[in-house]
């Protein structure tokens, strides 16, 4: 194996993926450029080896790379932050794993889907912006797809793999994975474990933040079958436990959260001549969630804990009618049960329970078509449609009955439907020079705290929230324009969007009702509060200033408003991420600049507070020493300087300046 | 001669009713009533009379069923005057309680319903139910004592309050097995005019106030019970989880006076 090729791949890839598929391109047409693959503006997709260059060390987690990439995080400890796109968090947003939909089972949004998977099981992530460009139909504010481990297979019998070992000083973080591969020609094993475990992390000035560490074990086992050259079975199993985690920023911890995750799909090109390419999956997965307050002097005891389980299955393919002419469509069905309770113990009184997700059996079907055509050579135009609906049952008479106290029409079992469309433009204006207009409507299904819960209380803004089964779906029609410049040294792509909300759904207070949890300020019901704007724009510069130098620019402003002026919360300020890196045969340093504005558009109803502006440094060295070691380390925060994001709750600061080494042998 | 004549007229009209009532009851049996519990039997000119109640009688408010069969044949008496008059000694003094005599001459699937407002429970003396029946068939008269034992219940039912010099009983009827959710609540109201005279009374309005003093929150949505008929009155009280709840009502007329019922599930 060439390891210093792939190694050199992995950096210069994202740096040159647009010049080299417009050098591949000059003899094929721009049709076949967007069909085939699927370069999409407002969406990213990278691969295994693209990731590389935004992992700047194996130490680094699923957040940590999507942060690159322009995610912002919601963080309420060290541990699981929620990923936000374009300012919409979970609630209007999906994360799946290789395609398959996972319930959270944490009421209190511990447990984001992408805390479930670990940086060693991904293959590729996918991120989308808004609706619009997924072949399956995704929540309003578009997704996150942690893709898998990509097969790959040899001629003959071939095995490699790696362990890995690293340590960060300033949360006593310890990582080491294992990771090994099997492959022959019809067969591509992979088996990965990993385990991860940090102590309270310093904040700057070395002190302590108390109850911010974690353990986590994580195994997987990703398994393909080759039945024809394009064809393939695959199977991937996640084990993924996590125990003792703290969260500094809530009223409660993690004993433990369990995830078991399996999915079986199909993949074939040309299938039975009519479908040029199609894709079959059929998963499970179930999520134990146990959340309690055994660490607190709260005064009481509360256990909290959540259960989901999902079966799923989707079809997409897609057809060429003609050589101008391709339609793509997905089906997908999910089956899912959602519960929450709580148990509270006051002193020497009877425990006190309630239920806070009645055990809502979630039946969905939805389906997505869209058609894309060719024009012209240069200008592609696709509109689009989708469907969805779904079927909430509640099945905890207890949860039923709490929910009739506010709500005396429920009915145990109700419907919703969802419609979204729109069509995407593409137009080529020069060589390098591609330009997107994507304009499209688009609906969600409240949650299932925004539709069932009871009494959740958010530590945010301090209230207790009740869930609205008679809430109306939530719109939004969508604008995003984009545009894509590349040349050999340079890819530049920047996209502008406007989202155009009606009955956003959000908690209004109600003096009427009185709090439950010990001294929260009141209580919020999920309404449809009317109209809300997000808008705002991002812009991505990669350049390659000489053969040793490149250049990684990424900016993001979005700007929220209610109906009313007043700003949204939880709105990410103005950042930027500067990083420089020499790279040289065996080893690379990165520099690296993070810089985020203060935020002075807070939300009032939210009892949201302005925030600090930061700038942070880092420096990145990784050196690969021969054949089978490589070292990588680095100071992140080299000022250690005492900083909190927006969005962090209870600005509770990040660390302080971080020291980390990791060591991989590769065999 | 005179009791088979008689016997037969019941015969007779028990046929009728049960061919108009297309009845699926064969014999004189009236359906068996669910789970009630025999208080005490007494025999008197003819008459075996049956005193019920729903569970073992508590300080509060407690239905009573009184079943009246001929002694010798055991048929149902389906048309009899009914009357109590429940009786506490306390050795020095003896006083009666809030009760209703059955509202009708006709009996419910054979018992005449009625009830009685314990206000102490029997350690404080001897509780004794005096009934009298008119039996308008055979135009007997039978007048029996039932000794009754009453317990306290862990959480009082029964709570008394001097309002402006008078002083009332409030029972909580309902809820008698609380759950989380909706739940009737369903309060009696008497007045204490002596203490052998304990009237219905609609004197006052309530508001109901649910608490969980653990806790220290409310529940929302209550519905203040309104008056309905016989010191009764009716509205919702809402737990929101189980544990240990306190129902709070205020007297809305002198809102300085209120009392409460504790309860656990
Ligand atoms: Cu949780």
């Amino acid at each position: 194996m060439n390891f210093r090729k792939i190694f050199l791949n992995a950096v210069y890839s994202v740096i040159f993926i647009t010049s080299i598929l417009h050098a591949q391109e000059a003899d094929t047409s721009f049709r076949h450029y967007i069909i085939d693959k699927g370069i999409n503006v407002s969406r990213i997709n990278l691969s295994k080896e693209e990731l590389g260059f935004y992992k700047s060390s194996d130490l680094n987690s699923t957040e940590e790379i999507l942060n690159r990439l322009g995610i912002s995080f919601i963080r309420r400890g060290n541990y699981a932050p929620e990923p936000v796109i374009r300012g919409l968090n979970t609630n209007q947003t999906d994360i799946t794993i290789n395609g398959m939909k996972i319930m959270p089972a944490c009421t209190d949004k511990m447990d984001p889907v992408t805390s479930y998977v670990e940086t060693e099981n991904l293959g590729e992530i996918e991120i989308e912006s808004g609706t619009g460009t997924g072949s399956l139909l995704s929540n309003s504010g578009g997704k996150i797809d942690l893709g898998l481990y990509t097969p790959k297979f040899s001629e003959s019998f071939r095995y490699n793999g790696n362990i890995k070992s690293g340590y960060q000083l300033a949360s006593e973080n310890y990582k080491g994975s294992f990771n090994l591969n099997l492959t022959d020609r019809k067969f591509s094993i992979n088996v990965n474990t990993t385990f991860n475990t940090s102590g309270d992390y310093k904040k700057s000035g070395g002190i302590a933040v108390w109850n911010s560490g974690f353990k986590k074990y994580n195994f997987s086992l990703n398994g393909s079958y080759k039945l024809k050259s394009k064809d393939l079975i695959n199977i991937n199993g996640i084990i993924d436990d996590a125990y003792d985690v703290g969260y500094p920023a809530l009223l409660m911890d993690v004993g433990s959260a369990k995830a078991r995750i399996i999915g079986l799909d199909y993949q074939a090109d040309n299938f039975m001549k009519f479908f040029n390419n199609m894709r079959f999956k059929i998963y499970y997965n179930k999520v134990d969630h146990i959340m309690d307050d055994s660490r607190r002097q709260n005064g009481f005891r509360m256990d909290m804990p959540g259960k989901t389980e999902t079966f799923g299955s989707s079809l997409t393919g897609s057809v060429y009618f003609d050589s101008k002419t391709q339609l793509t469509s997905g089906f997908e069905f999910t089956n899912s049960l959602i519960s929450a309770d709580m148990t509270m113990y006051f002193s020497n009184n009877i425990p006190m329970y309630m239920v806070t997700w009645p055990d809502i059996r979630k039946n969905a079907i939805n389906s997505k078509f869209s058609l894309l055509r060719s024009v012209t050579d240069n200008l592609t135009v696709s509109p689009f449609f989708g469907f969805g609906y779904q079927n909430s049952d509640i099945g905890n008479i207890v949860g039923f009955n709490s929910l009739q106290i506010f709500y005396s029409d429920l009915k145990k079992s109700s419907s919703r439907n969802l419609f979204s469309g729109g069509v995407k433009i593409s137009q080529r204006i020069t060589n390098s020079v591609l330009a997107e207009l994507t304009a499209s409507y688009s609906e969600r299904f409240p949650t299932a705290s925004e539709e069932f819960g009871f009494y959740l209380y958010n530590k945010f803004d301090n209230y207790d929230y009740i869930g609205n089964p008679e809430l109306k779906n939530e719109s939004s029609y969508q604008l995003n324009l984009g545009v894509d410049y590349s040349k050999h040294n340079l890819s530049f792509k920047t996209n502008v969007f406007g989202y155009f909300f009606s009955d956003y759904i959000m908690g209004v207070f109600d003096n009427s009702v009185s709090a439950m949890t010990p001294g929260s300020n009141g209580v919020k019901f999920y309404s449809n509060t009317g109209n809300a704007l997000i808008t705002g724009f991002e812009m991505n510069l990669m350049m390659n200033l000489s053969e040793k130098f490149s250049l990684v620019t990424i900016v993001n402003y979005i700007y929220g408003k209610e109906f009313n002026e007043d700003p949204l919360p939880l709105i990410p300020p103005l950042n930027s991420t500067f990083s420089i890196r020499y790279s040289n045969k065996n080893y690379f340093i990165q520099l690296e600049e993070i810089l985020n504005a203060p935020q002075n558009r807070v939300s009032k109803r939210n009892s949201e507070s302005a925030s600090a502006g930061y700038a942070i440094s880092n420096l990145r060295v990784t050196d690969r020493i021969n054949k089978w070691f490589s070292i990588s380390g680095g100071i992140e925060n080299i000022f250690d300087k005492e900083y909190y994001n927006h969005l962090d709750w209870l600005k509770i600061p990040q660390k302080g300046r971080n020291i980390y080494c990791d060591l991989k042998i590769s065999f | 001669m005179k009791k088979i004549f008689l016997l037969s007229i019941i015969l007779f009209a028990a046929l009728v009713i049960q061919s108009c009532s297309d009845d699926s009851v064969t014999n004189q049996d009236p359906p068996v009533n669910d789970n009630l519990t025999l208080i005490g039997t007494q025999y008197s000119n003819g008459m075996k009379i049956n005193l019920y109640s729903d569970t073992v009688l508590f300080t509060g408010y407690n239905d009573l069923y009184v079943e009246v069969k001929d002694s010798v044949s055991g048929i149902y008496v389906n048309d009899a005057h009914v009357e109590l008059m429940p009786m506490m000694n306390m050795g020095s003094m003896s006083h009666s309680c809030p009760f209703d005599n059955p509202s009708s001459s006709t009996p419910v699937n054979g018992k005449f319903p009625c009830d009685a407002v314990f206000i102490m429970p029997s350690s404080a003396g001897n509780w004794t139910l005096e009934t009298n029946i008119h039996n308008h068939i055979t135009n007997e008269k039978a007048s029996v004592i039932f000794p009754l034992t009453v317990t306290e219940p862990v959480y009082s039912k029964l709570k008394s309050k001097t309002v402006n010099g008078s002083t009332y009983f409030v029972s909580m009827i309902e809820p008698s097995k609380p759950k989380v959710g909706i739940n009737d609540l369903m309060l009696k109201v008497n007045k204490r005019v002596t203490m052998m005279d304990f009237p219905n009374d609609s004197a006052y309005t309530f508001s109901v106030y649910p608490w969980m003093p653990s806790m220290g929150h409310s529940s929302p949505n209550n519905v203040n019970p309104v008056y309905t008929t016989q010191g009764m009155y009716d509205g919702d009280v809402n737990f929101t989880m189980t544990g240990d709840w306190r129902i709070t009502l205020k007297f809305i007329e002198s809102p300085q006076d209120s009392l409460s019922f504790d309860l656990v599930f």
